[in-house]
Formats: structure tokens, C-alpha cells, sequence
């Protein structure tokens, strides 16, 4: 696992590397993302506005792509992987519900779901369960007032919190989700206990308000 | 109720989709019954979104973008999912990823006994290290006390069943390490249903049982 960092592109380095307070400026207020509006567009067969997602979103699903844990051609894949979802939001841009999740998250779960199903064409692996079957849509949730008003409540924490976040609680989110390893696979990569893995990560996440149930869990 | 959680770890690599299949159908068939852990992936999945937002590329797209709208005046507007209708024969509403997994009708599950009180039935779930099984324990049945030697997953789908260390119902999410002997038994009343994931051989720790410990083997399927 090691070895696999040495051969990510500079951009995923500079990417694991990300302070919280880089994460912060970039981050848009799940209510307000501009993008919703631009995905409504798409829906309408708008091609402008298609172009407009592209270039916005284009580099970063790139960035997400090649920085993929155990692929050997980084940069082939995040190429694919940006065309592969970005014909998806395409062609599912109507069923695009701003009052579920904001573009930016909805275009996350294509971008997660797509590689996921990337991955397992080219490991040779039977396609018996999709990404799409892992991660369904949930629609008795968005109507329920007590789910928005959470929502609302981590849209106003999570930007004041992501500047606290230290440097290595950062790095090891980024592992996790832009390089789509496991917590144990981080542990190994970093050469430090599970347990230090996990902990960095709940650190955050509760700093950002985002297990904010941590309570019931032992 | 759900006493029994995925800690938020696990939460986090299901959000982040970086979980094997197996695991992730495991905690996919948890939140098909838990709303507050739903909750708390999509407040994952938002904090995925905010790590996409940063993560740039700062190569030229051009060049990307006229093959990709190239290719989208094939694209056909995927039309709305429809009701699945599939499953209808079976008593409870199955989790998405599970359903795909199992038969139209449970009379068409191939179950193998393990002694009178469980059965199981194995899944083919496209996965190279983790044996996927539904795992069955009449009312009132016992299971003899055994380990393993890796995780046990279990998801309680229909029923409860109990051992020393806890009680457990729909829904609850239970993960075992390697080391923790258990010896589950079913509610008096009604038949328990589980999801159960396995990475090593189930092993016995009873003397007599214990002969049979090298002839169990795990079936990644």
C-alpha cells in the first residue's frame, strides 16, 4: 500500500496535504450551492450549462479519479472516471432533488458510485451488486422536518469548524474518502495503529458537528 | 429498537465507498432499518463533497469536455427507477442490496443444516475474501458456543436472539472480532433471521466440537 503513493500525481499530494482551512474556503453551504440551479438546466437538455458543471467540476473529479488507491495509470483513469460521471449527471440531472442534497453532494455520491463500479469492471469482479444497489436513494427521509433541520444545523457548523481540523486529521480524511481506502488500509499506508486511524477521524468529525450522535456509540 | 450500531469508522468508509461489497451490503442492510445512521451518512457524504471540492486538478479540461459532450447526444435521459416488484413473496421489506442477492421467493433459498437449530444459507455476492450467508435460528433454538477466526458481521433482519453479551433485534448491526467466543440463542417466540459476513472459518470451542474445526472452511462467493 506504500508503495501506491509514490505513483499519485502531484495534485492528489497536494490534496492529502489540504489544511482545514483550505477545505473551509472551498466549501459551499448545502443550501446555497450555486450548482443547483446549473443542474436544473442540464435537466432541460441545456448543453451551456452542461458545459459550465464540466469546467467547474471537471478537475476535481480528475483530481478524484487519478487519486485512487491501487490503479497503475492514475491519470487514464481520473479521465475516464470525469467522462463516466459527468455523462451520469446527464443523464439523471432530472432526478436531481436540491431539497434531499446540494449539487455539490449529489455529484460526490455519482462520482464515489461510478468509481466504485470502475473498479470492480477492471478487477474482473462478477457484477452481481452495483454501486448504485450499495447506496439507494432513501426518499422517506427528505421529508422529514427533523432531518432537514439537522441538515440546516451542519450547513452553519461545518464551515466554522473545518478551520480547526489539524493538518493530520485532514490528511487522513482525504485517504479515506479522495483515495477510497479503508481505515485500515490509511493505518497501514501511515505505519500507525488502527486505532490512531480512527480516532484522528472521529476527532473530526465530531469538531465538525458531523457525529454528532457519537453518544450512542461505545 | 436498534441498540447495536456500525461505530462511525465504519460509517465513514461506506460514505466514502471505499468498504469490500460485502461490508457495505452488511451496513446498507443496517440503514434500510435505522434512520439515525442514515442521517449521519448523509452528513458524511457532504463532508465528501466538500473533500471533491478541493481536491483540484489543474490540467486543461477542454479537450475532455468536447469528447465528453461528443458523446452525449447519445446519452438517453435515464428514466425514474421503477417500484421493484421482485420480492413481494418474501414477509418484510428486504434491504435494497441485499434483495439483489437474494431469490424472488424464500422457498427458493438452498439452506444447509447445522444441528437443529441453525441453518444457513450461503449467497453469492461476487466477493473473494468474505463468505455472504443468511443464517437461520428457530424459536427458542441454540446455537453451540463457537469463535472465529476472523470478523463475524451479523445483521438481524426478522426476530431477536440473545448471547452473554447482549440481546439483540431488527436491524441491530453486531460485529464480533476474532476472540470473542458467542453462543447465540433465538427468541422463544419467533424464528431469528440474520445477515452474516465471515472472513475466516467459524470454530467451535466445546472439546467434542472442536474435532470438527479443521473440515470448516469459509465459500467466498
Amino acid at each position: 500500500m506504500r508503495a501506491q503513493s509514490a505513483i499519485q500525481p502531484p495534485t492528489a499530494r497536494r490534496a492529502a496535504r489540504a489544511t482545514a482551512g483550505q477545505l473551509l474556503d472551498h466549501c459551499p453551504v448545502e443550501q446555497q450551492d450555486p450548482w443547483n440551479q446549473t443542474i436544473t438546466r442540464v435537466a432541460g437538455g441545456d448543453r451551456a450549462a452542461f458545459a459550465e458543471l464540466f469546467r467547474h467540476f471537471a478537475p476535481r473529479l480528475r483530481a478524484f479519479g487519478a487519486a485512487t488507491a491501487m490503479i497503475d495509470s492514475p491519470s487514464a483513469f481520473g479521465d475516464e472516471l470525469t467522462q463516466e460521471v459527468m455523462i451520469n449527471v446527464w443523464q439523471k440531472a432530472s432526478m436531481f432533488d436540491a431539497g434531499k442534497a446540494s449539487a455539490t453532494t449529489w455529484i460526490f455520491s455519482i462520482a464515489r458510485n461510478r468509481r466504485i463500479d470502475m473498479l470492480r469492471r477492471r478487477n474482473r469482479r462478477p457484477e452481481i451488486l452495483m454501486a448504485d444497489d450499495m447506496f439507494p436513494e432513501t426518499p422517506d427521509d427528505s421529508a422529514d422536518p427533523f432531518s432537514l433541520t439537522q441538515e440546516q444545523r451542519l450547513g452553519d457548523h461545518l464551515q466554522g469548524m473545518l478551520d480547526t481540523l489539524p493538518a493530520e486529521q485532514a490528511e487522513v480524511l482525504n485517504h479515506v474518502y479522495v483515495e477510497g481506502k479503508t481505515h485500515s488500509e490509511v493505518a497501514a499506508e501511515l505505519g500507525v495503529p488502527l486505532g490512531t486511524v480512527k480516532s484522528r477521524i472521529r476527532l473530526a468529525l465530531q469538531k465538525m458537528k458531523i457525529d454528532i450522535e457519537a453518544g450512542w456509540q461505545s | 429498537m436498534i441498540r447495536h450500531h456500525p461505530d462511525i469508522s465504519w460509517l465513514t468508509d461506506y460514505a466514502a465507498g471505499s468498504l469490500p461489497d460485502a461490508h457495505a451490503v452488511a451496513v446498507q442492510s443496517h440503514l434500510h432499518f435505522c434512520h439515525a445512521c442514515r442521517a449521519q451518512v448523509r452528513r458524511l457524504e457532504r463532508l465528501g463533497s466538500c473533500l471533491l471540492e478541493h481536491a483540484v486538478d489543474d490540467g486543461n479540461t477542454e479537450a475532455l469536455l468536447e469528447s465528453t459532450l461528443a458523446r452525449l447526444t447519445d446519452a438517453p435521459i435515464a428514466p425514474m427507477p421503477a417500484t421493484p416488484t421482485a420480492h413481494r413473496d418474501w414477509d418484510f421489506t428486504l434491504p435494497t442490496a441485499l434483495a439483489k442477492l437474494l431469490p424472488a421467493t424464500p422457498a427458493q433459498l438452498n439452506w444447509k443444516s447445522l444441528g437443529r437449530s441453525l441453518k444457513i444459507s450461503r449467497l453469492t455476492a461476487g466477493s473473494r475474501q468474505h463468505e455472504v450467508a443468511l443464517h437461520h435460528i428457530r424459536a427458542g433454538g441454540k446455537v453451540a458456543c463457537h469463535d472465529h477466526g476472523g470478523n463475524e458481521l451479523t445483521v438481524v433482519l426478522k426476530g431477536s436472539f440473545s448471547d452473554q453479551l447482549g440481546q439483540y433485534e431488527a436491524g441491530d448491526f453486531i460485529l464480533r472480532d476474532k476472540g470473542e467466543p458467542h453462543a447465540p440463542n433465538a427468541a422463544e417466540h419467533e424464528d431469528c433471521l440474520c445477515l452474516t459476513i465471515v472472513d475466516a472459518p467459524v470454530r467451535f470451542t466445546h472439546p467434542l466440537l472442536r474435532l470438527f474445526n479443521p473440515l470448516l472452511k469459509i465459500h467466498p462467493a
